[in-house]
């Protein structure tokens, strides 16, 4: 009977000719890699928001799917900086939406987008000051 | 808390016992609830507008815009709520009010709403006018109590008859008397454990 063998060099079938003997006959190096599953992301890259208000909210997913959040938090200073976003696209549409009205003065609802790429994106914020709300 | 915020059937709850808002209070409240954690996670509710000085202590109203299906909605009960200080508008086919039972609302909506800034004379707002009032008023107040602990301290004191009696600087003018006691209550000149003012 046949079998099929799979060492660490090498793979072949084992070919029992007659009892008590065996003959491999190697199939050549086989090469083992990961493959990337559909919902892996293609590429990690960094986004830059500059020009942000400080203590400002933030809030960045996908574009296409807004659910898919890929970061948020409030500015401590005027930039931030956050590494290793995943992209699942290339160049991935990112939205960003800023919301200040915590402290004074108050600033409106700001929105933008940016394209994801390989190198990274910097989103400069002009957030424009709210002169209705108190 | 007037207004409670459902951001996911788009409604602006007013809460229990309020039937009358501003629209200043709204944008407020709005703005304020964009900015959380839930909040931000959706698009923005409203858009507002107004308060350009036009000069003379008049500005122009504020107008709310309700975006998408967001919608005030009062708690239910038989009145009249109102909403002032301004236009309200938006919402589905442009109803800023959702239906609530037994509730008639009083929406005044004006092409140009303004703000006028009430002058008090003195060149103040009301409010301003009346904060200066109170600080005013405790100025009087600190005045007296500072003038009474200078003379207390300033000024002659004795003891007779069981009394301590403070002077002004003048030595002449009393301002205070206190009746003086032993640790057992009597009145006493000499082994004064306590006093009372009379």
């Amino acid at each position: 009977m046949s079998q099929l063998f799979i060492g660490n060099t090498g793979a072949g079938i084992i070919i029992d000719p007659s009892p008590g003997s065996a003959k491999l006959m190697p199939f050549g190096t086989i090469s083992y890699g990961k493959v990337r599953q559909p919902t892996d992301p293609f590429f990690y890259a960094n986004i830059e928001l500059q020009n942000i208000i400080t203590g400002t909210r933030y809030w960045i997913a996908q574009a296409s799917d807004l659910s898919n959040v890929l970061a948020s938090g409030t500015a401590s200073g005027t930039t931030v900086n956050l590494s290793s976003i995943p992209a699942y696209a290339n160049p991935m549409l990112i939205e960003v939406r800023l919301r200040s009205a915590s402290g004074e003065p108050k600033y409106k609802p700001y929105k933008t987008y940016g394209y994801l790429v390989k190198s990274g994106v910097t989103v400069y914020c002009a957030q424009v000051l709210d002169t209705v709300a108190n | 808390m007037a207004f409670l915020f459902d951001f996911e059937n788009t409604l602006i709850n007013v809460v229990s016992p309020t039937t009358e808002f501003t629209c200043q209070e709204l944008i407020d409240a709005i703005r304020t609830a964009e900015v959380t954690g839930e909040g931000i996670q959706y698009s923005k509710i409203a858009d507002a507008s107004g308060k350009e000085s036009l000069g003379g202590g008049v500005a122009v109203g504020i107008t709310v815009e309700l975006l998408g299906n967001w919608q005030v909605k009062f708690w239910e009960g038989n009145y009249i709520a109102k909403i002032t200080g301004g236009n309200l508008v938006g919402g589905p086919a442009g109803d800023p009010v959702a239906y609530s039972a037994g509730v008639q609302t009083l929406l005044i909506q004006s092409a140009a709403g303004t703000i006028t800034t009430i002058s008090t004379g003195s060149g103040l707002s009301e409010s301003q006018d009346e904060t200066l009032t109170a600080i005013s008023n405790n100025v009087g107040t600190i005045k007296t109590d500072t003038e009474f602990i200078k003379d207390i301290e300033g000024g002659k004191w004795t003891i007779v008859n069981d009394q301590m009696v403070f002077f002004k600087a003048d030595n002449m003018t009393e301002i205070a008397r206190f009746d003086l006691y032993d640790a057992d209550g009597n009145a006493t000149m000499t082994n004064v454990m306590s006093r009372e003012r009379l």
